[in-house]
């Protein structure tokens, strides 16, 4: 139980990260460098899965995507995939409920780019493509990498969410919070310790190397 | 030499209207914008180099035009192969001072992500490695010229005032520019530093060819470089 536990941990919140890295990545810079209508409506909203409890989180994903809903059966008719009760459904609700941890820190790191470190670059003859590889994204690298490893930890812990819509099925959606609450439940003290020890040490290290890597060398040290 | 016809509505935060309407028809190579804060010397240079777009007029530098309202010519910023040395300079942070002045050198190094993992992705072409080796050999006589070679491995927060502005001056002119456009280029150093540097720029600009455009408040600037003098007033050439 311990082992396929940590993996399947592992396995969501590796994931679920790289989701986010594309996903809350893209619409951090997309937040930061455009301006529309409904702007404030469309952030509120992104926020959301911040602060609504993770049950609630699981529950809309539950009615918007499980198998009673229209595009739940798309999903598992056209593109065979089944969310509910499945490794693919922890993935999806640890993504959600993890999107503001990344989407939050990218957005401020694009923001806070000086603009005229983006002229520079295009003057000097760099397409506004080739500045965002060059410019956007390195300065922004490490706002980002910390909403990441931030985010990372917090998949490593969820569990409302993916309850409400993978379930906890031991070798396939049982990830280790959940393996902890069912060990409790279960009245096996031991499993409980070893479980909830090693999430906490996973987390610590994750914790550690998150402020190592938020300040790379280019940076003046704070004083 | 400098052909410019500009002219743009801005409405800023208050609300109240801006109007540029700037003319400039010129055959020196050094040309000196002056006037008042918030006259629109910046905001001219920025129309000149491609990062603001004016409403109607043409801008046209030597043979090469570079804005045309009537002809539909607008060519970005990245294509206008001008060099701009802003006000604070605007190094990248992330780079070296070496880094800083190739930013434009087009080398798979430099053009790739910088995650610090494009070399081992990339093993050079000899046609790469030439131009590399061509690369290093500008960044040598750059870095001499303005005598950065010593710093050439910090990073600008490292740099001294100084330094940072001869770092931005080998960065614009790394391209052989078409011209050089200077935003208020020593305002941010201490006079004897200031001598130092606009004798090594004239240097430069006499020696390469190059023209300029210079914004300036001091008049020590402008007895140096300026053979002509704009001045604008209330986003008006006069």
């Amino acid at each position: 139980m311990l082992t396929s536990a940590l993996s399947l941990s592992l396995q969501v919140a590796t994931l679920s990260t790289l989701f986010n890295l594309l996903l809350a990545g893209g619409l951090g810079y997309l937040l930061a460098t455009r301006r529309f209508a409904g702007k404030a409506l469309v952030e509120s909203v992104l926020t959301l899965p911040m602060v609504l409890p993770p049950t609630v989180v699981g529950y809309y994903l539950l009615v918007l995507l499980g198998r009673q809903s229209t595009f739940g059966q798309w999903l598992e008719h056209v593109l065979g995939v089944r969310l509910v009760f499945s490794l693919e459904g922890a993935i999806l609700a640890t993504t959600v409920v993890t999107f503001p941890l990344v989407l939050k820190p990218a957005r401020a790191a694009f923001e806070t780019i000086d603009r005229t470190l983006i002229e520079a670059s295009l003057t000097l003859g760099l397409s506004k493509g080739a500045t965002f590889w060059r410019v956007h994204l390195p300065l922004a690298w490490p706002g980002i990498l910390a909403g990441l490893m931030l985010a990372f930890a917090r998949a490593m812990g969820e569990f409302g969410a993916t309850l409400m819509l993978a379930g906890s099925i031991e070798g396939k959606t049982q990830t280790l919070s959940i393996a902890i609450y069912e060990a409790v439940q279960a009245g096996d003290q031991k499993a409980a310790n070893q479980l909830a020890l090693l999430t906490s040490l996973v987390c610590v290290v994750l914790l550690y190397l998150a402020k190592r890597v938020s300040q790379p060398r280019w940076q003046a040290p704070h004083v | 030499m400098f052909d410019i016809t500009v002219k743009k509505r801005l409405a800023n935060q208050h609300g109240s209207d801006f109007t540029l309407d700037v003319a400039i028809q010129s055959d020196v190579q050094r040309l000196a914008i002056v006037g008042n804060s918030g006259a629109g010397k910046s905001l001219t240079l920025k129309m000149i180099a491609g990062l603001l777009t004016p409403e109607h007029g043409r801008i046209q530098l030597a043979e090469q035009c570079l804005f045309d309202r009537q002809l539909a010519i607008n060519l970005p910023p990245h294509q206008r192969q001008l060099g701009y040395v802003f006000q604070q300079y605007a190094l990248f942070p992330h780079l070296t001072a070496a880094q800083n002045v190739m930013f434009a050198a087009p080398t798979p190094s430099s053009r790739a992500p910088t995650l610090g993992l494009s070399r081992y992705f990339f093993s050079k072409a000899p046609v790469e490695q030439q131009r590399t080796d061509l690369a290093r050999r500008r960044l040598a006589e750059l870095m001499a010229r303005f005598e950065i070679t010593n710093v050439a491995h910090a990073y600008p927060h490292q740099l001294s005032g100084g330094q940072q502005q001869r770092v931005a001056l080998a960065r614009a002119l790394w391209r052989q520019p078409r011209a050089l456009l200077l935003d208020e280029p020593f305002s941010a150093l201490d006079a004897a530093l200031r001598q130092q540097l606009r004798r090594d720029l004239l240097d430069c600009l006499t020696d390469w060819q190059i023209p300029c455009i210079l914004i300036s408040h001091d008049p020590e600037d402008i007895k140096m470089f300026a053979q002509q003098v704009v001045e604008l007033k209330h986003g008006c050439s006069v």
